[in-house]
């Protein structure tokens, strides 16, 4: 019956006091019907869910019940459940397929069994009615916050209206539409926060001090100067259109920012699109993240895809002609104090937004004769398995997408270095909270990297907004 | 996560589960030629043929279900009315007292094979020859619709990666050919491989006779880059980052690790067409070069 096709482990789970007493919250008669987890990344969220779901299957075996989660996270929930002996069922559209062609008559959603779906997966059209129909014990939402979107927050309201119990959980405050569909007299609120959460003697689990943050400052080259001017040129074209193309110009510039590996990757698929007069309703950039929602009116009309092409030709030229990167420059140079060579208890974790720009770094990396693992959303599922444990095992350095490091615990990582930082308060938080989680030996180092003769089309909002995260101003911290 | 001891959690599930998984989904079975984000669309038997062919062609499609009360009744499509209408009398059309855009689709129904999800996709070659089409499901529960474009596109999906590193290699080796000799390609080789070979002698010495990864090593090795810079163009981290990305596809891709992805099918592509290009440079330069 389950496409994951194999009985649940039975291993017991282990929970800390906080996550036990949502777990008994929730079985508490005098719970509302809606629970909403309001907790800061890192205190163990998923755990408890996995822990509490658990319980309610055993308690109830014909229970049915549902998690709506991010694309990448459904196979770690899936395992988690496994885990703890759980019968778990993640559900695709090859899966949603071959379950329409077994079933012949009667309940369509399986009971004694935790459906694991994608949020993007779960608000198309059929896939909705279908969880719609159907009468569940439990309904679990994930990464609450993410389900931003009109079209995904009307699913969630309209999966969660007919549920015996839900749960929200989010490391920050929900949509209002979600607030909207939730009135507050149905909802009972749990708050975990960083500060006040202990163990089971009563002493903090949070002992160490906020993470630092160093600035790595570097100056673009005048050639890099003039490529940010032609990208910027280019962005400017597709500024003042439709929301979609406004998107455009904000990918653009996040992979200019990046590297010219994760630039050249996307203007090369903007040009395609431009030039087949596709649609542009797929991301320009290998982000290894989900796609956004709700992109539609993305076609470009013939005279601005033309003008468009013009930039993209000269800014692919531009690229080829730029003979260095600077910030790659200060990459190398920050490596270099970091001496990981000589320093083995030392643990870098690199993070990047874009495919191009890990690969791009671990070449450089091991052209320094350092060796580095790799993490990122499209590697096989061993090859995943192997690398974190390799990195914690042997040390050295780990380059990651942002993406494939949810779900994820790394802690032992001891020098983060922000080769991209993420543009969203709650994308950074996640980001960060990865690593600053209890489990923590040292405090953690965040290193990012500032120009210095800052080219117009640049935002500082990331940097500002790690700062703010951090709570450091800059020149207050040590910088490089 | 509540982790105790160790920092990691990783998934835990055996490898050898993990494969059947792989090998299940990687059999070409109907289930993986239906393209995921296949809308089936259907129409009413009420439904005029006017406004099922406007529908039809709005959409790209040739034939189009017939569905009452969630059942099946045929299909309609292009072959179906223009058979009708071919078989019709004068004495017909002129009974009808109205345009043929106005008839309704029950009247031109034709019946198509129905196919599970599970079963193999050879099973579907016949009906696929015969009526240009496959419902999948059963007339109670209909799941999708296959074409012979969804298997032509379904095919090249899972061909394409292969042709694409092939060409990306030959290129290479065209490439390391325009710009080294035979001599100094064994020179280059010996200088960034030996290490790697444990000794020169075994060091290979012909393009045919390396590893993809002997490549990567050979362009952007920091002695060799200089020659191959003018080539390359950029800096040898980028070229090093590409080649880097396009082994790693390559490896999943030949050991069968996983599925490639749209966006790895993207990567190949962009790669292989900027190897193009700079092979195009490279032979315009040398004509340049050799003419009197």
């Amino acid at each position: 019956m389950s496409p994951t096709g194999k009985e649940p482990s039975d291993s017991t789970m282990k929970l800390v006091p906080h996550q036990t007493a949502l777990v008994e919250t929730f079985f508490n008669p005098a719970s509302k019907r809606v629970i909403l987890l309001r907790g800061d990344v890192g205190l163990g969220k998923s755990a408890a869910l996995v822990a509490l779901t658990r319980r309610l299957l055993q308690e109830r075996p014909m229970a049915r019940a549902l998690f709506l989660v991010p694309g990448v996270l459904r196979t770690q929930f899936v395992e988690m459940l496994y885990d703890t002996g759980t019968r778990a069922l993640l559900v695709d559209r090859y899966h949603f397929r071959e379950m329409l062609d077994s079933t012949t008559e009667g309940e369509f959603w399986p009971r004694g069994v935790v459906a694991v779906l994608s949020r993007e997966f779960a608000k198309q059209a059929d896939i909705l009615d279908s969880l719609v129909g159907a009468r569940w014990d439990l309904v679990v939402a994930d990464e609450a916050h993410t389900f931003a979107g009109p079209q995904a927050a009307n699913a969630l309201r309209r999966v969660a209206a007919s549920a015996e119990r839900v749960i929200l959980a989010s490391a920050t405050v929900p949509d209002p539409r979600l607030s909207d569909a939730f009135p507050a007299d149905d909802v009972t609120v749990v708050e975990w926060r960083r500060a006040r959460v202990v163990d089971h003697d009563g002493t903090p689990l949070d002992t160490l001090p906020r993470p630092l943050l160093q600035e790595v400052a570097f100056s673009l080259s005048p050639a890099e100067l003039s490529l940010f001017e032609t990208v910027g040129t280019l962005c400017r074209v597709f500024e003042g259109g439709t929301p979609q193309q406004g998107w455009i110009a904000k990918s653009l510039l996040r992979s200019l920012q990046s590297s010219p590996a994760a630039l050249e990757g996307a203007l090369q698929r903007l040009a395609e699109r431009l030039g087949t007069q596709e649609s542009l309703e797929l991301p320009l950039e290998s982000s290894d993240e989900e796609v956004l929602e709700d992109q539609s009116d993305g076609h470009v009309d013939q005279a601005t895809a033309v003008k468009a092409t013009k930039i993209i030709v000269d800014a692919l030229q531009e690229i080829e002609a730029v003979g260095s990167d600077s910030k790659l420059g200060a990459f190398i140079g920050l490596l270099s104090r970091l001496d990981i060579v000589k320093m083995p208890s030392k643990r870098i974790c690199v993070l990047t937004e874009f495919l191009g720009t890990l690969y791009y770094l671990a070449a450089e990396i091991e052209s320094q004769g350092i060796a580095c693992q790799l993490l990122h959303g499209g590697m096989g599922a061993e090859d995943r398995r192997r690398s974190v444990p390799l990195f914690s095992s042997a040390g050295g350095i780990l380059v990651t997408t942002r993406a494939a490091t949810e779900g994820i615990t790394l802690s032992v990582v001891t020098d983060l270095v922000l080769y991209d930082v993420p543009d969203s308060k709650s994308a950074l938080e996640q980001a960060l909270g990865r690593f600053d989680r209890f489990g923590r030996q040292s405090r953690l180092n965040v290193h990012a990297f500032a120009p210095s003769n800052r080219a117009h089309v640049l935002t500082p909002e990331p940097l500002l907004l790690l700062r703010e995260i951090l709570g450091s101003a800059p020149g207050a911290q040590p910088t490089h | 996560m509540a982790d105790s001891a160790p920092n990691l959690r990783l998934l835990d599930r055996s490898s050898a589960t993990r494969e059947l998984d792989l090998a299940a989904e990687l059999f070409h079975r109907i289930n993986r030629i239906i393209p995921q984000d296949q809308k089936v669309l259907f129409v009413p038997p009420d439904c005029r043929v006017r406004d099922a062919v406007a529908l039809m062609r709005k959409h790209g499609y040739s034939q189009v279900p017939v569905v009452q009360n969630g059942e099946v009744l045929g299909v309609f499509s292009f072959r179906s009315l223009a058979q009708e209408a071919a078989n019709s009398t004068l004495e017909d059309w002129t009974r009808q007292k109205c345009a043929p855009g106005d008839l309704l689709v029950d009247e031109f129904l034709e019946q198509f094979e129905f196919a599970r999800v599970t079963e193999e996709m050879s099973r579907a070659f016949d009906a696929m020859d015969r009526d240009n089409g496959i419902l999948i499901g059963t007339p109670e529960r209909l799941v999708g619709i296959l074409t012979p474009m969804d298997f032509l596109k379904y095919l090249y999906r899972v061909a394409s990666p292969f042709v694409l590193v092939s060409e990306i290699e030959l290129a290479l080796r065209a490439l390391i050919r325009l710009t080294l000799s035979p001599e100094k390609i064994a020179a280059a080789a010996r200088r960034c491989l030996s290490s790697a070979y444990g000794s020169e002698e075994r060091v290979p010495t012909l393009l045919e006779d390396m590893t993809f990864d002997n490549f990567q090593s050979l362009i952007c090795h920091g002695e060799n880059w200089t020659d191959f810079e003018p080539a390359f163009r950029g800096t040898r981290s980028r070229t090093s980052g590409k080649l880097k990305e396009v082994g790693g596809i390559r490896n999943d891709l030949f050991h069968f690790k996983r599925e490639i992805t749209m966006q790895d099918h993207q990567t190949l592509a962009g790669h292989r067409n900027w190897l193009l290009n700079k092979i195009k440079q490279l032979e315009s330069h040398h004509k340049t070069e050799t003419q009197p």
